[in-house]
């Protein structure tokens, strides 16, 4: 998760140079070159060591060990080729666990998008109450996701708040077990997922849609343009940017999905919510059958890189 | 300044950094080998203020019965001056999936606990296994342990490597106040099983308390019902694992049907699945549920927090109209093993010698409201529970938890999905054995 935010954070404010936004002027780039600090190039070095010894080496390392039959722990160990990875399209819980994902991912991207695009709209005027609702949609982006997952089982309890606010209703047919039911629980933990996210997703678009030129919007309005065609046929394509950006960001954060799922349900019931990275812990930690669970790893590592490479790619082209 | 005087700043700079680096890399494996290490998962040290002194042999022991453990180690440190115990805890829900990672990242304390025979991941069978725990077998106390004892202390090469601290029976856990406030009675026989449910549900109660959202409450009613049904022919694990009989061949088809058959009979609460184990310990306290079945050394943990008076009686579970027929599920609770690379090998090793002494055991047995897992000395006293374990012993009415042997940890993981599912009505008796079949084979 904060991987997700800390990039989201450099993506918000990269959306602020879209059409609209005042650019940096060559002045600008001449003075800063002049009078900015140029620290040497090798002040990188610390940094670059740590990250390859914290994160290359060990990617590295688990690359190569799905290859053998090492247990996590013993120096000794096999080479088997191609073994493990044969072993993870014949595990029928790695086949529950893909699906599951792709469901959890589908329905957080699609969910989270709109909510945050609408919240980002309705927020994007002059209402008074601008600020503080911004600060409100925004404030579950910094609990951990642990803490909110904690957070929604409790209110998800089948005697939980949810469910009283539901009889408080009249609606006691709506009254679900939600994190019991294995054909509700998975949606239940989607909304959490986005009930968090869904903040993070406003803000970008937020900044996105500060640098639609007014005059534009104003222009298709004294056209005879309504709400929604000014919405898809000026804002949009507009801020087209900070919708690559969100979707390919709220894709990768819920492909790797495992804090939150974990702490909600643990998987269950019957593996309804597990996720790819549930398997891999429950595979190495429960079952310590460390070959199988490192090669889900490369698989679900493989899969993330190809999309975040087609975030980068999108996000050149389209900002 | 010219390039001349900065060259040697630069490179002063960029030694500095690189120093500064190594000495980090390198604090972090030294964190990694030693007891410091014990702090980088989710173990808490509950002895962050104990005072250390210079030359003190320290052991780090991660403990799951805090209040029962700090009385031992009290008496340990106070018999053994220049000797330390620092204990950490370890949440309950996910204690083997944090202690598995600590061991394999070779950052457990040196002492810990693991389960008595095979079955899961945290077993001694299977700890040992993977190199994890260290060989006990000089300790003094292995020439006390009964052959039954030993059979489940020792790992595949008949090595001991675990010490039991205290045992337990698993069967109904009733609130015995909440029981005569709606005037019922401890069932004796299947039928009165399902009389008892019913009269729970007209006085406005539930019978028996289910959490299956912790998927490991969901083996206690299979291994109470078992220990009738399935377990009373002795041959049973040498046929299974010689393949002769299966879940499917036998009668744990006739112990799942009938878990199924309390559910259809009201006995336990609405959606199971959804509830946490936690849920029901309060509704258990509170009265409105008037028994769960559970593992009677966790009785103490239920008692506490429950209004003054209140008292929860243990009973074995019937699962025929014969009471003669029941027998009681009971294996070794608590077992204590050493790190196979604890920090001080010989101080662990001390420590745990010193936790089989009668003395220990009776401490021990008594703070964790459980059976003793050795012989006691004379200053304990035996709980309810007690009373009923050792009698079902004494009879020979007992049987031990099946998943101890159980030859992988993937059986047990079937079986907890397995109820979950069978509870929420995407699985049958007939799938759930299959399933357990192919889990016991692979």
């Amino acid at each position: 998760m904060t991987t997700v935010q800390d990039d989201a954070s450099v993506v918000a404010a990269r959306s602020v140079g879209q059409p609209g936004a005042a650019a940096p002027g060559p002045t600008t780039r001449r003075r800063r070159s002049r009078v900015g600090i140029r620290p040497p190039k090798w002040f990188v070095l610390p940094a670059l060591v740590a990250y390859l010894v914290v994160v290359v080496v060990p990617n590295l390392q688990g690359f190569g060990y799905s290859f053998t039959t090492w247990d996590g722990l013993s120096p000794e160990f096999e080479w088997v080729g191609l073994d493990n990875f044969a072993r993870v399209f014949d595990d029928r819980s790695s086949y529950g666990a893909m699906v599951n994902t792709v469901l959890l991912t589908l329905a957080v991207v699609v969910v989270q998008n709109v909510l945050g695009l609408l919240l980002a709209l309705g927020l994007n005027t002059t209402v008074k109450s601008r600020y503080l609702l911004r600060l409100v949609f925004f404030l579950p982006v910094v609990l951990t996701a642990i803490v909110t997952g904690y957070l929604w089982t409790y209110l998800l309890n089948p005697r939980g708040t949810v469910n009283q606010i539901l009889g408080a209703l009249g609606l006691e047919g709506a009254q679900q077990d939600w994190l019991g039911d294995p054909g509700v629980s998975l949606w239940a933990v989607a909304a959490a997922i986005v009930w968090q996210g869904v903040g993070i997703t406003m803000v970008i678009y937020l900044a996105a849609l500060q640098n639609v030129p007014a005059e534009l919007v104003e222009a298709a309005k004294i056209d005879g343009a309504g709400s929604f065609r000014r919405l898809m046929a000026i804002v949009l394509p507009l801020i087209n940017g900070a919708v690559v950006i969100n979707l390919m960001l709220t894709i990768t954060g819920t492909l790797k999905q495992f804090d939150m799922v974990y702490a909600m349900t643990g998987g269950g019931p019957a593996g309804a919510t597990e996720t790819i990275s549930t398997v891999i812990y429950k595979n190495a930690f429960t079952l310590l059958d460390f070959p199988l669970a490192i090669a889900q790893g490369v698989l679900l590592t493989l899969v993330v890189a190809v999309i975040a490479i087609a975030q980068i790619r999108l996000t050149r082209r389209e900002i | 300044m010219t390039s001349t005087t900065r060259r040697p700043a630069r490179l002063a700079l960029a030694a500095g950094a690189v120093l500064s680096l190594l000495a980090v890399t390198a604090g972090c494996s030294t964190a990694g080998s030693g007891a410091a290490g014990v702090n980088g998962g989710e173990l808490q040290n509950a002895d962050a203020d104990k005072e250390i002194q210079e030359g003190d042999r320290v052991v780090t022991y991660l403990s799951q019965s805090p209040d029962a453990d700090r009385e031992a180690i009290r008496l340990f440190e106070e018999a053994n001056p220049g000797y330390k115990v620092t204990m950490y805890t370890a949440p309950g829900t996910s204690y083997q999936q944090v202690v598995t990672t600590q061991l394999a990242g070779g950052t457990a304390p040196d002492v810990l606990r693991t389960f008595p025979g095979n079955g899961s991941n945290l077993a001694v069978v299977q700890a040992s296994e993977k190199g994890f725990l260290a060989d006990l077998s000089d300790l003094s106390f292995t020439s006390r342990l009964s052959e039954s004892l030993r059979s489940v202390m020792v790992d595949g090469e008949g090595r001991v490597v675990g010490v039991p601290m205290n045992s337990s029976g698993i069967g109904g856990m009733y609130n015995a106040t909440a029981l005569e406030e709606a005037g019922l009675s401890i069932p004796t026989t299947w039928s009165e099983v399902l009389q008892f449910c019913a009269d729970a549900s007209d006085a406005g109660k539930v019978a028996y308390g289910l959490g299956l959202k912790d998927a490991w409450t969901g083996q206690m009613v299979p291994y109470a019902l078992a220990a009738t049904l399935v377990q009373d022919d002795p041959e049973l694990d040498a046929k299974m694992a010689a393949g002769e009989t299966s879940f499917a061949d036998s009668e744990w088809r006739d112990v799942f049907a009938k878990y199924l058959e309390m559910g259809e009979a009201g006995c336990f609460n609405d959606n199971p699945n959804g509830t946490a184990f936690s849920t029901v310990q309060d509704e258990l306290r509170a009265g409105d549920t008037l028994a769960t079945v559970g593992l009677s050394l966790t009785i103490g943990a239920t008692l506490t927090g429950a209004p003054t008076g209140t008292e929860i009686e243990f009973a074995p579970l019937p699962a025929t109209d014969d009471p003669a027929e029941t027998r009681l599920s009971t294996g070794v609770g608590v077992t204590l093993s050493m790190n196979a690379k604890a920090a001080d090998p010989e101080a662990a090793k001390k420590f745990l010698e010193f936790m089989a002494t009668p003395q220990v055991q009776s401490v021990y047995a008594t703070a964790s409201k459980a059976s003793p897992g050795l012989e006691v000395d004379d200053s304990y006293s035996g709980t309810q529970a007690d009373e009923v374990v050792l009698a079902a012993t004494e009879q020979g009415m007992v049987a031990q938890w099946p998943d101890q042997t159980w030859p992988n940890p993937r059986v047990q993981q079937a079986h907890f999905e397995g109820v979950q599912a069978l509870f929420a009505g995407t699985q049958t008796v007939d799938g759930l054995v299959a399933e357990l079949d192919a889990a016991y084979t692979s």
